[in-house]
């Protein structure tokens, strides 16, 4: 193990090489793109030593990593904001075909008009894709979390988007321990070295299928997501038994009997854990690092409890006429259940930064009995 | 130790895919027409005077197999040697080839099995003959005809005795066509052959002079007259009977025979078909100078057009549109007066031009109007014959060749032998097969359609001319109207429907899309909507 | 001459194994099943095929069937070039450099939305096959006019009197500027000549290209029998001729002494019928010029008799 003072971005290539990936397809686009550029040096030094290959779009980015993921091989690839969504079909593709893929995303705003703020809408447009989704708070977890989804997908067969908050993660420097090779392969098994298919038993792989096929197919896949839970607890167990590091799906810090719980997800948990500690307050933070699937159970055990009063849910993405997207699926996790809190939203929509004075002004809003708190008027 | 998950995953990767063959689905259930072969006649078959079974033998022939080829095509024509030499091949001008790039070269591959054999017999190697009966037949005449039918019924194990007035037998391929289009060798050959199947010849034996037909009927079982058409006709003009104007059959015949004959330095030969051609040329190598006169144009001309042009080039010179008037004659001189005519298509009467009458002398006349059938052979029986059959109104006696068809050619004299051998078999109840198969081909059915030619795929089939190894040039036939399981159905058939070394088709899984059928080479493949072969799926 | 007699040639130089099964979903006379089914030939045993949304995303099976006796992947409509270059990196990330990973796609996964990532696997070199089967419109979705549909053509989105007004493009050309090792076109016509091509790039290095023409009956309006005989009038009429580009060198596999008039080629095909006097001898002229740019640019080779 040594510890290296990187970027968000340059953990993830660290945990790409140390997961031994074999097919890497790198298309840039900020705020992801130092994540390929630190692959191609170590690519060029001779660190990392699988396939790496520059394509000409985001769409061929996905499908080559689906192709390669077809062969058996462990693929890899990035993107952010447009490139994700131009790989939307092949999104929807890699789930379908229950293929183990890890891709990070460097969340980025949604143009019109050009954007390259950390608003979350790309990868929340992505909910619906099949693929499980986390959201990491910091450098140290978003390398630790790319190396933990490489053994997850594999298990579950079905890939990961690792998402991160361009900028405020992707570019901030850390002090991050990257553990060492052999650490690594205690936890993630080497990859293939055969083919994923055999010649001698021809296979009609993903042709054509009819509606009964297609409805039994995706109530298995619907199961295994059901089941990605507690495998992801068996396995952030096993990986904090080697490296005394772990990730919790739903992160809970502050005071048991806390009034007011702050919800959110990302790096700006961070900042409110910050925040809590610098000014001695009595709230807590409830931090949803999975997203796909949604740990249902863990939003109800911590925020449908008699002490809590107040729900704050912080999102920094939107979802027109509705709120924030967090907020949103919050609120359908504990609908139905009664005596709940006063749920309040504060949004950041466009990626704006979540620094402790805008938490003091959106407190008083907060006691001002505002409902939706758009951030943006604060400033 | 890797740190496993105890859980294994119920949903491997393949989930959704397919591992069942289509093979499932009967697509055969989609089909409107369906492909089935129907075998037709061959253009080449077609056009062959004795109906040989061309491509039978030219597929042995491209397997290198010549007994199998021998064997083939003994059973439609014992002399292959014989119209290799002489045929004029109208199977090479119908061969589906002549349309696409060259025609087969049936008549050298003909001739080459046919040296084979004769080959295989001066090596000692003789024909077999399963059995003998006590059964005595006679041929009269042994030109191609009588050699023919002696042939068919010396295999079928008969005694048979041919009668030839002439001192050599051969009748036409002896004395009428010229040694340069039949090496007489072969000739003797072939006779050969017919000596060692036990075929006694009789030369000097005339019907109606030194024998009758009674007498025949009394010692042979089965007697074929096949005495040709040899009576030449006239050209009914002043002048005829005069001792320097002589019959090209009666002129080749002294040729033939080595008469000594006076030096004729010129000659003039009356007539257009291949006899006037045949004694103009033989007439040229005998050094004379020599012109022809034909009282229509070229083109018209009976002669086979081969003919027309080695005479050219053996320098017979050509007078068309002109006929004899007159024919004086003085101290072996001979002055024919002639007069051009009026330009016409065959079988038209001819008319003259007024005043365009000029003179021609030489020493010789040769003329060659045609010929008849001398039926003075009855003598006091009264035969007659039926039409162009080979049966005869006396039980036991068989007509054909030129005798009943007026002059043709060799190789319907030959076919004329054959059939003559069948009906004779018949009529003697003598059962023709062997276990090698028949002696004689079946008879050919001219009620079946003759294939047509249809473009062909320069891809499988590329233009190509002749080939010099027989094995080569017998693979460029396209084997029409028989399929010879070339397999084009197959490599065509988009369903991999078409399967097996006989190609059978399998309606289980053909769609009727009729690419087979469009493709065969042979044209044997059909589409119909007749479906005989779906009863066992359902529809 | 001499060798083997024509006829067991036709037989003997064309591989017995078959890759396709019987009870496939083509169209009947489906030419792109019949070349497929020769391609695979050549191609053999070690083949993996990626096939995008196409006619033979049906034609290959549904579910739980299969047509191919090789394994096949299905990958969504733009991505056929970029998919089956992941499969042959992830083989060869593992180990394997002897599968040939071939990708199928028709005219719209090609010459349309498949242009960019096959544009891009050229430039890169990827060591696959790309056969484009070229029915010239999308026929799988009904007959929709695509960027390979010719002058003239009518489709289910351009019926007359708005036939196409432009040309078919030119995706030969469009490769060829890759500097590609290989590209071939072929036709079922001349199955002799496809499975060459396909023996010879099967051992070739880097991206090898096929645009094979593939007559449709339903899409082109013609009887289900013509398919073949199309094809062979679209390389005798200059409309489709057959070469290979190999590292630049043009060599024409097919070359008529002189070419037959397109109307032989056009006249029997419904999807044609508006053409006028004037259209025809219009694409007359646009073949005789290209057809005489491809001589000039060929080192051919022997002219075919006839």
């Amino acid at each position: 193990m040594e510890q290296k003072i990187i970027t968000g971005n340059q953990a993830v290539a660290h945990a790409v090489r140390l997961s031994k990936t074999q097919v890497v397809s790198a298309y840039p686009i900020t705020p992801q793109t130092t994540v390929m550029e630190t692959l191609a040096e170590m690519w060029a030094a001779g660190e990392y030593t699988g396939e790496y290959v520059n394509v000409e779009s985001e769409y061929t980015a996905l499908s080559y990593c689906i192709g390669a993921a077809y062969a058996g091989a462990r693929a890899f690839t990035a993107s952010s904001a447009h490139g994700l969504a131009y790989m939307h079909e092949l999104i929807h593709w890699a789930a379908g075909a229950r293929l183990p893929l890890v891709m990070t995303n460097a969340n980025r705003a949604m143009g019109a008009p050009w954007c390259i703020e950390s608003d979350q809408l790309d990868s929340l447009s992505q909910r619906d894709t099949g693929w499980i989704q986390f959201y990491c708070a910091n450098v140290q977890e978003i390398l630790d979390t790319v190396i933990l989804a490489f053994r997850l997908a594999e298990e579950v067969h079905t890939p990961v988007m690792v998402c991160y908050d361009g900028f405020y993660l992707s570019h901030t420097y850390e002090a991050v321990n990257i553990p060492s090779p052999e650490v690594i392969s205690q936890f993630l098994p080497n990859p293939r070295t055969q083919a994923l298919f055999d010649l001698q038993t021809p296979t009609n792989h993903h042709g054509l299928v009819g509606s009964e096929a297609m409805s039994q197919l995706m109530q298995v896949r619907f199961k295994a997501m059901a089941r990605v839970f507690d495998r992801y607890n068996l396995l952030n167990t096993q990986y904090a038994g080697i490296t005394r590091r772990s990730y919790p799906a739903v992160e809970y810090s502050g005071p048991e009997n806390a009034k007011t719980l702050f919800v959110t997800a990302g790096g700006m948990a961070q900042t409110i854990k910050s925040f809590f500690s610098s000014t001695e307050r009595e709230e807590a933070l409830v931090r949803i690092k999975m997203f796909r699937p949604f740990p249902m159970e863990d939003i109800r055990r911590y925020l449908a409890q008699s002490h809590v009063e107040r729900i704050i849910l912080v999102d920094r993405n939107v979802c027109m006429g509705v709120g924030g997207i967090f907020a949103q699926e919050v609120r359908a996790a504990l609908a139905g259940l009664s005596g709940l809190p006063e749920m309040v939203e504060l949004n950041l929509a466009g990626g704006l930064d979540l620094t402790p004075e805008l938490l003091s002004k959106a407190l008083l809003a907060v006691q001002e009995g505002e409902k939706m708190i758009w951030a943006v008027n604060l400033l | 130790m890797l740190p496993r998950c105890s859980e294994t995953v119920a949903i491997p990767y393949k989930i959704g895919s397919g591992t069942v063959p289509v093979l499932v689905n009967k697509t055969g259930d989609w089909r409107f027409l369906t492909p089935s072969r129907h075998e037709k006649n061959a253009p080449c078959a077609s056009a062959c005077p004795l109906h040989s079974g061309i491509s039978i033998w030219i597929d042995r022939v491209k397997e290198g197999d010549w007994q199998g080829a021998w064997a083939a095509v003994s059973r439609y024509n014992p002399f292959p040697a014989i119209t290799g030499h002489v045929c004029y091949h109208f199977c090479e001008n119908d061969c589906s080839r002549n349309h696409y790039d060259q025609s087969i070269a049936v008549g050298e591959l003909e001739k080459e099995i046919g040296l084979w054999r004769l080959r295989k017999f001066a090596s000692g190697e003789k024909l077999p003959v399963g059995r003998k009966l006590p059964i005595r037949v006679a041929v009269v005449g042994s030109g191609p005809a009588g050699l023919a039918c002696a042939y068919y019924l010396a295999m079928l194990g008969l005694e048979v005795t041919v009668l030839e007035k002439q001192p050599v037998a051969g009748g036409m391929l002896a004395l009428g066509i010229p040694e340069y289009r039949l090496p007489r060798n072969v000739l003797e050959q072939e006779l050969a052959v017919l000596r060692s199947l036990g075929v006694v010849f009789r030369n000097g034996a005339e019907l109606g002079r030194n024998i009758t037909l009674a007498q025949l009927r009394e010692d042979y079982q089965a007697v074929f007259l096949a005495t040709g058409a040899g009576k030449e006709k006239k050209l009914n003009v002043p002048g005829e009977e005069n001792p320097g104007v002589i019959g090209a059959l009666e002129y080749l015949a002294m040729v033939h025979l080595g008469k000594k004959l006076p030096d004729f330095h010129s000659i003039l030969v009356v007539g257009g078909g291949n006899a006037a051609v045949d004694a103009a040329c033989t007439a040229r190598m005998n050094g004379a100078r020599v012109a022809l006169a034909y009282r229509r144009t070229r083109d018209v001309m009976p002669a086979h057009d081969d003919e027309v042009r080695s005479a050219e080039e053996a320098g017979v010179q050509f007078l068309f549109q002109v006929q004899p008037d007159k024919i004086y004659s003085k101290s072996g001189t001979q002055t024919v007066v002639l007069s051009r005519t009026q330009s016409s298509r065959r079988g038209e009467r001819i008319s003259t031009v007024p005043n365009s009458s000029f003179n021609l002398a030489c020493d010789l006349v040769i003329v060659a109007t045609g010929q008849d059938a001398d039926l003075s052979i009855a003598g006091e029986e009264s035969l007659s014959f039926n039409g162009q059959s080979l049966i005869t109104n006396l039980p036991g006696v068989f007509a054909g060749g030129d005798l009943i068809s007026g002059p043709a050619t060799v190789a319907a004299a030959i076919g004329a032998g054959r059939e003559a051998a069948r009906a004779m078999a018949a009529y003697l109840e003598i059962d023709q097969s062997t276990p090698d198969g028949p002696i004689i081909a079946s008879i050919y059915n001219d009620s079946i359609p003759v294939a047509e030619y249809e473009t062909l795929n320069p891809s499988i089939f590329p233009k190509q001319g002749r080939a010099v190894s027989p094995e080569t040039e017998a693979g460029r036939c396209l084997s029409c109207g028989r399929c010879n399981r070339c397999g084009v159905c197959w490599v065509f058939c988009p369903d991999m429907a078409v399967a097996g070394v006989e190609f059978d088709i399998n309606l289980d899984y053909c769609k009727g899309c009729g690419i087979c059928a469009k493709e065969c080479p042979g044209g044997v493949l059909e589409m119909g909507v007749i479906d005989s072969g779906t009863e066992n799926h359902h529809r | 001459m001499g060798g083997e007699p024509l006829m067991k040639q036709v037989f003997n130089d064309i591989p017995q194994e078959e890759y396709m099964l019987s009870g496939h979903t083509a169209c009947p006379g489906c030419s792109a099943a019949l070349s497929i089914r020769h391609a695979t030939k050549a191609l053999g045993k070690e083949t993996v095929f990626v096939i995008t949304a196409c006619c033979f995303s049906i034609i290959s099976g549904q579910l739980p069937l299969r047509t191919f006796e090789l394994n096949v992947f299905h990958c969504p409509f733009p991505s056929a070039a970029s998919t089956g270059s992941g499969l042959k990196r992830g083989l060869a990330a593992m180990g394997d450099t002897t599968t040939q990973v071939v990708v199928l796609a028709g005219d719209g996964g090609t010459f349309d939305i498949g242009l960019q990532g096959l544009s891009a696997a050229a430039e890169r070199n990827e060591d696959i096959i790309f056969i484009c089967y070229d029915n010239e419109a999308y026929m799988n979705t009904g007959m929709q006019r695509s960027s390979a549909t010719p002058f003239g053509s009518k489709s289910a989105t351009s019926p007359a009197p708005k036939v196409k007004e432009n040309p078919k493009k030119d995706i030969m050309k469009i490769i060829e500027a890759h500097a590609i090792p290989y590209a071939a076109t072929a036709t079922v016509a001349y199955p002799k000549d496809l499975l060459a091509k396909f023996q010879k790039a099967k051992t070739i290095k880097g991206f090898r290209f096929f645009h094979i023409l593939c007559p449709c009956p339903p899409g082109w309006g013609v009887e289900s029998d013509q398919t073949v005989e199309l094809s062979r009038l679209a390389v005798e009429t200059g409309v489709f001729p057959l070469y290979e580009v190999e590292n630049g060198e043009v060599t024409l596999n097919v070359t008529p002494q002189t070419l037959r008039p397109v109307a032989d080629y056009l006249g029997s095909q419904r999807r044609f019928s508006t053409l006028s006097a004037e259209d025809i001898s219009k694409i007359q002229a646009t073949i005789d010029r290209s057809w005489q740019a491809l001589l000039n640019r060929s080192n051919t080779a022997e002219i075919q008799e006839g």
